[in-house]
């Protein structure tokens, strides 16, 4: 499946300041949970903890997540499913100011 | 699904949004407007400012100034506030940092066509924050920047005329504050550190019509408005003091998300007994003729420093000098490793000083512009 990822806020910093990403991610993603240890597998090395908890299976705090500009909460949170050619965006609320 | 969900304001448009302040569910549009509403509502009921004011929108090209700078833009139009707005931005002179954050200042200022003044470290008191932290070492780093960036911003005011200094200032920002000043003990401050106006008599008054908007909200209302800003932490902000209080307060929002605003209002109810207040009296920096309450400017006083300290280092470079037989570019370039050593030596020196410090010190670091 065919993804865009976003990180903006600062987290763009995590990736030589590059916003969008196009991914394409294995069947076995099907969840928005899926993809955060996919992330954590394939893009964030050791930068695990600016993104995750340390348990590693949620969105630490101050990271906001829009699913096609809608909010993750209102989307069912990690369990929302997967579509072909979402946009995910994943947004630092506290770097710099 | 869930997608349908409407708006609990509009009641017509789906809901795609949580807001902060009270976790309602409202669409994109209402969102817009809450955001925009409140900062409007700031500024009407606490008369931040009227026709004719001249207004230095301090800019560091961050979220929170790129969005309020946005949100007055917008609202200067829709009421017809007839507010002269500038862009006032300090640049302390940080490489890989700043001169980032000004570019993005300087493509804002394209987009909204306000006039920008630009005061810098270097110019104003000789120094730049890279240099100061090669002459004093790394501590003290935020007070030091705090001190000039306050004169700088009063002196970028002055450049313009400008009668108020409107700061970027948020809720989560004014709730951290009220919890460190809970956690020093230190009342004064913490009543001073409740009001949405600050007007010490020195200089323009300073307004945050921020005050009661959360800091996720700035962050959402700037994704979704697409602006255009710098989120890089400044590499000298190795801030442990209000790091905590605010990774506390994150963690308080998600369980609680009022407990922001409920900071906010309980300092806003608190009353304090001070004994009996020495009144500052406000007078000219012998110096440079700045407002002050002392003799001279806490400016004065850390540049006096720098120059101490500038001036015992040159004394050692020459001496150094005197040992050397020949000039040349080699040699140059070791004076220049010297110093760097002597830097670095410094610094370690200030670091051993710093355990008998007090914590005082860290009084003004968060003087955002």
């Amino acid at each position: 499946m065919e993804l865009t990822l976003e990180f903006a806020g600062g987290l763009e910093n995590l990736f030589e300041q590059k916003k969008k990403h196009q991914v394409s991610l294995p069947k076995t993603i099907v969840t928005l949970e899926d993809l955060l240890g996919w992330l954590k597998e394939n893009m964030l090395n050791n930068k695990t903890d600016e993104l995750l908890t340390e348990e590693e299976d949620d969105l630490r705090s101050g990271i906001i997540c829009f699913i096609n500009e809608i909010d993750y909460a209102l989307c069912g949170f990690l369990e929302y499913e997967l579509q072909a050619s979402d946009t995910i965006s994943f947004i630092s609320t506290i770097h710099g100011g | 699904m869930s997608k349908k969900m409407l708006c609990s304001k509009c009641k017509t448009e789906p809901a795609t949004l949580i807001l902060p302040r009270d976790q309602s569910k409202v669409c994109k549009e209402c969102f817009f407007y809450i955001v925009e509403d409140s900062v409007h509502r700031a500024i009407v009921d606490h008369k931040l400012f009227t026709k004719g004011d001249i207004l230095a929108v301090g800019a560091s090209g961050g979220k929170d100034s790129t969005t309020l700078i946005h949100i007055l833009h917008v609202l200067n139009e829709k009421y017809d506030y007839g507010a002269d707005l500038h862009m006032v931005s300090i640049d302390e002179g940080i490489k890989g940092y700043r001169d980032e954050s000004l570019d993005a200042v300087r493509r804002n200022q394209k987009k909204y066509g306000w006039p920008l003044t630009i005061v810098s470290f270097k110019d104003l008191f000789g120094y730049s924050l890279d240099t100061i932290v090669s002459l004093l070492g790394h501590r003290k780093t935020c007070t030091h920047c705090g001190i000039f960036r306050r004169q700088a911003l009063d002196v970028g005011a002055k450049k313009i005329s400008a009668t108020k200094i409107v700061l970027g200032h948020n809720a989560n920002d004014y709730a951290e504050t009220t919890l460190l000043n809970l956690i020093r003990g230190d009342l004064s401050r913490l009543k001073r550190g409740s009001t949405i106006i600050t007007d010490s008599g020195y200089g323009p008054a300073r307004i945050k019509p921020f005050k009661y908007v959360y800091q996720e909200e700035i962050v959402k209302y700037a994704f979704l408005k697409k602006l255009d800003y710098h989120s890089v932490e400044c590499p000298y902000a190795i801030n442990a003091q209000r790091g905590l209080p605010r990774v506390y307060l994150n963690q308080l929002d998600r369980v609680a998300s009022w407990s922001v605003l409920g900071f906010i209002k309980s300092n806003e109810q608190l009353q304090i007994n001070e004994k009996k207040k020495k009144k500052l009296i406000a007078k000219k920096c012998i110096k440079c003729g700045f407002l002050t309450s002392q003799k001279l400017c806490q400016a004065c006083v850390l540049r006096q420093t720098l120059e101490d300290s500038f001036s015992k280092l040159k004394i050692k470079i020459e001496e150094d000098e005197d040992e050397d037989e020949d000039e040349n570019e080699e040699q140059k370039e070791k004076k220049e490793e010297n110093k760097k050593n002597k830097n670095e030596k410094k610094e370690e020196k200030q670091k051993n000083k710093n355990k008998e410090e007090t914590e005082k010190e860290l009084e003004i670091e968060k003087e955002k512009n």
